[in-house]
């Protein structure tokens, strides 16, 4: 700013009209500054910041030039000759006295000021980008990006002193300055913007919570605008979405639901989410690479596996290899081991629901998996806005892989194997709004096995003429249609309709031969009435019909036997559950579910109640009780007119689940339960005949089932560098019938000694389940895990070859017949198995690249667990079959 | 090498601890039985049914033998024993030597009246083949005076009388080093008073031995006809003439046992024809198929002693009419015993009861040079 002080004449001639003081008429006007000439900040003082202000005399002449200048307060030598020099040509309107223009002298005091410099500096963008995560591109959201210049004078064009200089820029919108530098944050799709950064070298750093510390430096250019694109290392990669247990809203009571990241590393799966449920508590050990999922004591045809909310015709391939529905494209997998609301029925044990996931949308992705049992591949992303797609399939080479073993070791076998198995999945989402979402997922998988066996004269040709061969070719289709919407803030919908259609076709040596096609669709529509914020009511009908045409031919112990079948199966069910919250610790869901079966033109209504009181924070007491009913069971078989008995009823159930839950800390939860089931009209085998046919019954719905136990889950979040839990379940399994059960029927003993009143072990029944499972996050990207487990072993009836040293021989056929002891008397050895898993991950700029090596049944020098007993031909002798030592090694490439 | 070590790696991958002991070798000190043969190989009511029981006894062991017969007897669809009752004792049979190993029985008139499974089954099978209704005791007392008048059964009640059939099952009880119980089932029904085509005759076995053939480690029973063989028969019923009993094992030579599978190089064959009741959605129809023989080799080394290793035994692999011969790995080992029970059997004609034959062989292994410096 510049001060004018205009002086009157004090006389002091100036050298061109002197004029004596005493003639001088009185001065009428000031003389006026019209044209200012801004001094020159010299660059040394300006970049040094020396600022203030120069007084200097001048005389005006008459004409309103400056005539004369004398310093009178200077600040240095070069800002007072650039004050001068500014000054010196100065143009005023001259002073006025007696109507005329007279010189004058006037004082004037020329300012400088730093911050009048610094605001001048223009406002543009100069550095320009995108924050993504290393390997999976995602982009980085509101990250912040720290510039610091290391070189504070590269810049020439900055003239000011460099901290006010960036002190100006830090003001601009967008940005900061924070601690010496320029802070600016990314938006949703990580896009950020820097303002007149100083050209020259700039060092950017991104202290972003889970993102691996680090910075670069990178060159600003004068009138240059650069645009770049930075890759940053996520501490951890998470493949998906984290459904974190124990902090969700939970409404049951039993309900066990783990996160695809966390499942994926458990050891012992090879990184099949789905099989994991089988380390939950509750869940009985199952056979060598079974898939079966026993719970609380039920039978394997008890639990029922929905994708979606529908049926799913088969969740394994094989059996239990691995799960038809590809990990990667799961949200989330949820275990009700009992105790479950009226949304389930068709089922007296559990249930098993596997939910598939949108694709992403950010940009397309891919992954390839290949391990040394099969290849895959996912690719997802967005079509067009609103809508993405995700497509998946796999493929199996595990005769390839044997046949090259066997191969190179030179073994001769007397049989051609050709197993495969192979499954995709397509889904295709819509968002149309955020009140209306809709999927479509089209599902498909196919097991195929052929073992021909040269040598091998199986059963009959009129079974199949193809009688050194075992064959088994499971293939199926299922599209799952989803709809969610919200018709308003108090009611919302939820529709899932689905069509399958699956083929089962099978020959074992011409002793059985089956053509199964199962076809039908599945219905699952559901409304959420929000009555009150207290009370919200779940009506909902869950409908399945398949009709089941099957051929079977079996060579019975009396000769080939066909029988065949075109029946609808179905489990017509509706249901409605009441959510009520009398307060908000309380939460009380009431449940009615009516089914009705087809099959056996009988249905049954059910009534279940939930109950959770979190009594004190993180503390809560939960509660339910039911009752289930399922169609007789072995599907089919149970109700056929040759092999079973159509005439029996529906298999009845009851349910009763405490429990407590304590969330210890953020990360740490105990999760104790106890049970108390009973089954009803379970259907047994029996010699009886019809009296009205004279056809045996095969079954009679004379079993009883009862099943008790506890069950414990001490749980670690995933945290930063681990996750684990403990599963402890005590429990008991036994079944009470008249007869003895199957093949025990035969033996003269234990009909002789069958007490019709007394309880027996079921064969499943498993004392003790304790699974310890830990998984560490080390340093560069290493991630070792293990799983330990002790089971109770599996009741066995004993060989009296084995134990007694009692024989029989079968002239008719030379082999031994088995004698059997006490039904279930005695139980095979201790399984005790330990698995092995390490991941190691590299990341790359676009992708990442992960090896796994999971070996399961590491103790097998230790400890060889029974699975089962290979008795000699007589029975005198055993040895144990046990868990072998399977490697899995792969290796994953995401995109 | 790699073969071992392949082995060695499948048997690890497979969990297996320890190899059991092998069905075919007969060990020396183990009471092992063989087959029951009973001549006729089915019986009519009122016959009588010569029964031969085979067994190897340790040497010294004085077994002791109880015969019992289960006039009722029967099974369900899922192979569940349902009846085994109405015991008779056939200790008070007249035993043709003292060992017990060989006796006769009548097969009791009323036999097919008592089966339970028959009543089960047999208004349905009737049913099924078109036969007129009747009760068994109709069906019986029918057949039973046909019979004994020796009237031509009509054709229309061919397939009756074939189906008309219950089982009846021998069990002997020993006690020797071991109790074991040893059964046998017999078909009892009348198509051997009427000489039906459906009669089942024991297995007639032509003749065993080894075949040699000029391929090393061959394995694969289905490729010796690709390469020279010879042929060294320890049995042969039609020209006892070409019989040796000693086998010299070469180096790059495999062997296997071989027995008469019934068929004849031309393709002709002993093995019995039979007709069944086959059914193809729900219609009921007559077929006809032929019996299969089934073939158990066992195998005693007679020199084995502790000091040979284990895979110096006499291993067999297979129990087809063509059984690989794993040859002595030690030299020391020279006379052997073989042993073939052969069954035929009928799997669309189940309530028949397998024939069976015996035969046993002696022999002797010698080794030519290069054989011997092959195992080292």
């Amino acid at each position: 700013m510049f001060l004018l002080f205009p002086v009157y004449a004090t006389g002091v001639q100036t050298g061109i009209d002197t004029v004596a003081l005493d003639s001088l008429p009185p001065l009428e006007k000031m003389p006026e500054l019209i044209e200012f000439i801004p001094a020159v900040y010299p660059a040394e003082a300006l970049k040094a910041g020396i600022e203030g202000s120069v007084l200097v005399d001048i005389f005006v002449t008459d004409s309103g030039r400056v005539d004369s200048i004398k310093v009178l307060k200077g600040l240095s030598p070069a800002l007072d000759s650039a004050a001068m020099a500014a000054v010196q040509r100065f143009r005023y309107r001259p002073a006025m006295a007696g109507g005329l223009p007279v010189p004058v002298f006037l004082q004037y005091e020329y300012r400088f000021s730093v911050s009048d410099e610094v605001r001048r500096v223009e406002e543009y963008v100069n550095l320009m980008g995108t924050l993504l995560e290393m390997g999976t591109r995602a982009p980085v959201r509101d990250g912040v990006i720290a510039a610091t210049f290391p070189d504070t004078a590269s810049d020439t064009a900055v003239h000011v002193p460099f901290t006010a200089y960036l002190q100006r820029i830090g003001s601009f919108a967008g940005q900061t300055y924070e601690g010496g530098g320029i802070v600016t944050y990314t938006d949703s799709l990580g896009r950020f913007s820097f303002k007149s950064l100083p050209v020259g070298r700039v060092l950017l750093k991104f202290p972003i919570a889970g993102y691996r510390a680090d910075s670069l430096s990178d060159i600003i250019e004068r009138e240059k605008q650069r645009e770049v694109e930075y890759r940053l290392e996520r501490l951890n990669y998470n493949e998906y979405e984290i459904v974190v247990y124990g902090k969700m809203e939970k409404k049951e009571v039993a309900k066990s639901t783990l996160s695809l990241t966390e499942v994926k590393r458990v050891p012992g799966f090879s990184g099949d989410a789905v099989k994991v449920v089988q380390a939950l508590p509750g869940v009985a050990r199952a056979s060598f690479i079974s898939g079966d999922v026993i719970v609380r004591g039920s039978g394997n045809e008890d639990t029922r596996y929905f994708l979606d909310g529908v049926e799913i015709p088969m969740l394994f391939h094989f059996g239990g290899l691995r799960s038809t529905y590809n990990s990667d494209a799961l949200s989330a997998v949820d275990l009700y081991p009992g105790g479950f609301n009226a949304r389930y029925g068709g089922c007296v044990g559990g249930v098993v629901e596997i939910k598939g996931r949108p694709a992403k949308t950010d940009r397309w992705h891919g992954n390839v998996d290949i391990n040394l049992i099969d290849a895959s591949f996912v690719a997802e992303g967005p079509v067009k806005p609103g809508v993405s797609l995700m497509v998946s399939a796999r493929r199996s080479y595990i005769a390839t892989v044997a046949k090259f073993v066997i191969d190179q070791a030179g073994i001769y076998l007397p049989m051609t194997v050709v197993p495969y198995y192979w499954d995709a999945v397509a889904r295709l989402d819509y968002v149309r709004s955020n009140n209306c979402k809709m999927f479509l997922t089209l599902f498909t998988s196919q097991d195929r096995m052929e073992f021909i066996v040269k040598q091998v004269r199986g059963g009959s040709t009129e079974v199949s003429a193809a009688r050194n061969l075992l064959s088994e070719d499971i293939n199926f289709q299922q599209a799952i249609f989803g709809l969610d919407q919200k018709l308003s803030e108090h009611v919302s919908h939820s529709l899932r309709a689905s069509a399958s259609r699956q083929i089962i076709d099978f020959n074992v040596f011409s002793f059985v031969r089956t053509q199964q096609e199962y076809l039908g669709p599945y219905i699952r529509d559901q409304v959420a009435l929000t009555l009150s914020p207290r009370l919200t009511l779940f009506p909902g009908v869950d409908l399945q019909a398949r009709k089941i045409n099957y051929d079977l031919h079996i060579l019975s112990a009396q000769g080939a036997k066909q029988s065949g079948r075109d029946i609808w199966f179905t489990d017509l069910g509706a249901y409605a559950n009441a959510e009520y919250r009398p307060w908000k610790t309380l939460t009380l869901t009431p449940g009615l579910r009516y089914d009705y079966y087809a099959e056996v033109s009988e249905g049954l209504p059910s009534l279940r109640l939930t109950t959770r009181w979190e009594w004190a924070p993180g503390r809560t007491l939960k509660g339910a009780a039911g009752t289930y009913n399922q169609t007789p069971k072995p599907m089919g078989q149970a109700i056929d007119s040759v092999w079973g008995n159509p005439d029996l009823p529906l298999t009845t159930g009851r349910q009763v689940v405490l429990g407590h839950e304590w969330q210890l800390n953020d990360l740490i939860s105990l999760d104790v339960q106890g049970y108390y089931n009973t089954q009803d009209n379970i259907p047994a085998n029996t010699d009886s005949v019809n009296p009205a046919t004279g056809q045996p019954l095969n079954f009679l719905p004379d079993q009883e089932g009862r099943m008790f136990g506890m069950e414990i889950m001490l749980r670690h979040d995933p945290g930063e560098h681990f996750f684990g839990w403990i599963s402890y379940t005590l429990s008991r399994s036994e079944r009470r019938t008249p007869n003895p059960p199957g093949n025990a029927q035969g033996a003269e003993g234990i009909q002789k000694n069958w007490d019709p009143n007394a309880w027996y072990k079921y064969e499943k029944d498993q004392t003790h389940n304790l699974q310890i499972i830990g998984s560490w996050r080390l340093a560069h990207g290493i991630e070792p895990g293990f799983r330990l487990r002790y089971v109770t072993g599996n009741p066995e009836t004993p060989r009296l070859g084995y134990t007694e040293k009692k024989y029989e021989f079968n002239a008719d056929d030379g082999r031994y017949t088995t004698l059997e002891g006490q039904y279930f008397s005695d139980r095979m050895g201790p399984f005790f198995q330990l698995d092995a898993r390490i991941d190691k991950k590299w990341v790359f700029q676009n992708w990442l690249l992960s090896a796994y090596l999971d070996v399961q049944n590491t103790n097998y020098f230790l400890y060889n667990s029974p699975e089962a007993y290979d008795y000699g031909y007589d029975d005198s002798e055993r040895q144990v079959i046990g868990g072998i030592i399977i490697p899995s090694l792969g290796v994953r490439a995401e995109f | 090498m790699i073969k071992t070590t392949g082995l060695a790696l499948l048997l690890f991958l497979c969990g297996c601890t320890q190899l059991p002991s092998r069905y075919e070798n007969i060990e020396g000190n183990k009471t092992r039985p063989f087959t029951v043969v009973c001549e006729p190989a089915e019986a009519a009511p009122g016959d009588t049914v010569t029964v031969r029981f085979y067994c190897f006894f340790p040497a010294g062991a004085t077994p002791s033998i109880h015969w019992e017969l289960a006039l009722d007897y029967g099974i369900d669809f899922y192979g569940n024993e349902i009846v085994e009752r109405n015991i008779v004792d056939l200790s008070a049979m007249a035993f043709d030597d003292s060992a017990g190993v060989r006796f006769k029985f009548v097969v009791p008139p009323n036999t097919l009246l008592n089966s339970t499974q028959l009543r089960t089954g047999f208004a349905l099978s009737a049913g099924r083949a078109g036969l007129p209704p009747m009760t068994p005791e109709e069906a019986d007392a029918a057949l039973k005076v046909m019979a004994a008048s020796h009237t031509p059964l009509p054709d229309s009640l061919m397939h009756l009388v074939d189906q008309f059939a219950c089982q009846i099952k021998l069990r002997a009880k020993i006690v020797s080093d071991i109790t074991l119980d040893v059964t046998r089932t017999l078909t009892v029904r009348y198509s051997r008073s009427f000489n039906t085509p459906n009669v089942n005759a024991n297995p007639l076995l032509g003749w065993m031995g080894i075949l040699a053939v000029q391929k090393k480690d061959l394995s694969d029973p289905d490729s010796v006809g690709r390469y020279p063989s010879t042929m060294h028969y320890m049995y042969n019923a039609a020209n006892p003439g070409l019989v040796e009993d000693t086998i010299t094992l070469d180096e790059g030579w495999s062997y296997f046992l071989a027995a008469d599978s019934g068929f004849s190089a031309t393709g002709d064959t002993l093995l019995q024809s039979y007709s069944y009741l086959s059914e193809q959605n729900d219609i009921p129809f007559w077929k006809i198929d032929r019996e299969e023989y089934g073939f158990r080799w066992y195998y005693t080394n007679e020199d084995y002693n502790s000091s040979m290793v284990m895979d110096s035994l006499l291993l067999v692999e297979g129990q087809g009419p063509l059984a690989r011969l794993l040859t002595p790995r030690d030299t020391a080992m020279h006379r052997f015993k073989l042993y073939l029970v052969t069954r035929d059997g009928r799997v669309n004609e189940s309530i028949v009861s397998p024939g069976s034959a015996y035969h046993e062989v002696q022999g002797y292994f010698r080794y030519t040079d290069a054989y011997a410096r092959g195992l080292k």
